[in-house]
C-alpha cells in the first residue's frame, strides 16, 4: 500500500505553470523544472472541440528502467514509500536514464550540469509538507492522499493510474459546442 | 570503529574510511575537484590537501584527504594557513589550465584566488583529475580512455580507443575544464576526434543520443520487447505519447497536438 499516492485532476488545471515555476524555486533550478504541463488541442472529440491540459513529469514506476540501466549502483533508488530518487552525488550525467525512460520524465539540465527529476518533494513529505507543486497549484490539480483518500475520490469516475499518480479524467471537461 | 581528531573535534570513524569522508560526515568542508563520490579516488586535483598529525607525533605532513585512509588517534587540520596556502597555489594553477571554467572558478574564489600568475603554453586544457578515465573504466565499463604518463610526453594526456567508446557523453559532461569537447551536428555526436552516428526520434526526427550508447542501453535492461511504440521516440515525444494514452487520443496526435510554451 503506497503511503503517499498523487492524484492529477484533468479537469482543474488551468494550465498557469505555477507547478512548474514552484518546482523550479524549490529545487533551485534557472531552468528545466523536473515537471511540465501541456495543453493538448483544441481538438474535435467527434463534433465537440475540446481542450484538456496535462502534468507530465516521473509517475515512480514500479519497475523503473532508469533503476535498472544506471551504471552506478545506488544512484537511483526506489524507496521504501515507492518513490525513485536520483542521488546527484552519485550520478555520472551518462544519460542512459534519460534516454531509457519511457514516460520521458529525466532530462538534462545544462544549467546545473544535473540529470534532473521529480523526487516528489521528499524532504517536504518528510517533514508533513506537501510537495511544492502541489502546495502551490492555483487550481487544486493536485492532491497527496493515502490509499484510502484516493478510492473516495476516484470511486466511479474515469481515472487511469500510471506508478504512484493516478490520473483522474475528464468529468466536466472543458467542451463547448463549435456550432 | 576508531577515533580522530578533525579541526580540534572528536569524530568517530569506521576502518578504511577515507579522511574526506570522515570529514563530510562530521559537516567539516573541503574542497574538492577531481573527486565524484561514484568513482575511485584519485588525489589528482589536490585541492583537498590536508595537514595532519598521526598518533602522538608532532610532526605534521601533508596529504590529500580523498585518498587518505583514517588512522587511530590521528588529528587533522583542514583549513590551517598552511593548508590554506598549498590550496591556493594549486587554484592559481589550476586557474591557468582552465579559466573558462566555472567549477575552478568557483574554488579559486572561494580561497580568495582571482588572477593567476602562470600562463599556458598550450591550449590543452587538461589537469589529469583522470575523471574521465575512471567514468569510463569503473562506471560506464567501456574502458575506452587512458591517461597518458607525463614521460610519455605529448598531449594530450589522455588516450582514447574508438573501437571501446560508445559516444555516451559522460566523460565530456564530467570534465572539470571543457576539455572534452562534445558536438552534435547532422545527426552525429562527434566526440574525441570520433564520429557516432546518432538514433533519431521517429516521430520529431530530432537526435538523442548514439546508436552504440543505445545499444549499450538496451543490452544493459534487456528491455527492448518491453517498450513498445515509445522505443524510437525521443524522451519529448514519449512524454507525448503518454499523455495521449491518458486522454485515449489516437496515435497520429502524438506529436502535432501537444503544446507546451515554456521551456
Amino acid at each position: 500500500m503506497a503511503k503517499y499516492n498523487f492524484l492529477f485532476e484533468v479537469d482543474r488545471c488551468v494550465y498557469c505553470h505555477a507547478c512548474e515555476i514552484a518546482c523550479m524555486q524549490e529545487n533551485e533550478l534557472p531552468s528545466h523544472p523536473w515537471t511540465r504541463v501541456v495543453q493538448a488541442g483544441p481538438r474535435y472529440k467527434g463534433k465537440i472541440l475540446a481542450l484538456d491540459f496535462l502534468q507530465q513529469r516521473c509517475v515512480h514506476c514500479e519497475d523503473p528502467f532508469c533503476v535498472r540501466v544506471c551504471p552506478v549502483d545506488g544512484a537511483i533508488e526506489r524507496n521504501e514509500d515507492g518513490i525513485v530518487l536520483l542521488y546527484h552525488n552519485l550520478c555520472i550525467l551518462c544519460q542512459a536514464c534519460v534516454n531509457v525512460c519511457p514516460y520521458g520524465a529525466l532530462e538534462f539540465n545544462p544549467d546545473k550540469n544535473i540529470i534532473g527529476k521529480c523526487n516528489f518533494c521528499l524532504d517536504r513529505l518528510r517533514e508533513g509538507h506537501k510537495p511544492s507543486c502541489v502546495h502551490t497549484c492555483m487550481g487544486r490539480a493536485l492532491e497527496v492522499l493515502g490509499e484510502e483518500e484516493l478510492e473516495l475520490r476516484v470511486a466511479g469516475k474515469k481515472a487511469k493510474k500510471a506508478g504512484l499518480i493516478t490520473y483522474l479524467l475528464n468529468t466536466i471537461s472543458r467542451e463547448c459546442d463549435h456550432h | 570503529m576508531l577515533e580522530l581528531v578533525i579541526d580540534g573535534q572528536a569524530v568517530r570513524a569506521e576502518e578504511g574510511a577515507t579522511i574526506l569522508g570522515v570529514a563530510r560526515d562530521a559537516g567539516i568542508y573541503i574542497p574538492t575537484l577531481c573527486h565524484h563520490d561514484a568513482l575511485s579516488p584519485s588525489g589528482a586535483c589536490r585541492l583537498c590537501i590536508v595537514e595532519i598529525y598521526p598518533q602522538g607525533s608532532k610532526l605534521p605532513s601533508m596529504t590529500t584527504a580523498c585518498n587518505f585512509p583514517v588512522k587511530e588517534e590521528m588529528e587533522v587540520r583542514t583549513s590551517s594557513q598552511k593548508v590554506l596556502e598549498a590550496r591556493r597555489l594549486r587554484a592559481r594553477v589550476l586557474l591557468a589550465k582552465g579559466p573558462e571554467s566555472r567549477a575552478i572558478q568557483e574554488i579559486a574564489a572561494e580561497l580568495g584566488v582571482e588572477t593567476t600568475p602562470f600562463t599556458l603554453e598550450t591550449d590543452k586544457t587538461c589537469i589529469r583529475c583522470s575523471l574521465c578515465v575512471r567514468v569510463c573504466r569503473e562506471a560506464i565499463g567501456a574502458d575506452a580512455l587512458k591517461l597518458i604518463t607525463r614521460s610519455e610526453g605529448a598531449e594530450p594526456h589522455v588516450e582514447v580507443s574508438p573501437n571501446n567508446c560508445i559516444g555516451c557523453g559522460s566523460c565530456s559532461l564530467l570534465c572539470p575544464t571543457g576539455f572534452i569537447k562534445m558536438e552534435e551536428a547532422g545527426g552525429q555526436r562527434i566526440i574525441w576526434d570520433t564520429a557516432f552516428e546518432m538514433k533519431r526520434c521517429s516521430h520529431c526526427s530530432s537526435y538523442t543520443t548514439s546508436e552504440a550508447h543505445w545499444k549499450y542501453i538496451e543490452e544493459k535492461t534487456g528491455t527492448s520487447s518491453e517498450f513498445g511504440t515509445v522505443r524510437d521516440m525521443c524522451p519529448v515525444c514519449r512524454r507525448d505519447a503518454v499523455s495521449a494514452e491518458l486522454l485515449d487520443l489516437p496515435e497520429h496526435f502524438t506529436t502535432s497536438l501537444f503544446t507546451s510554451d515554456f521551456d
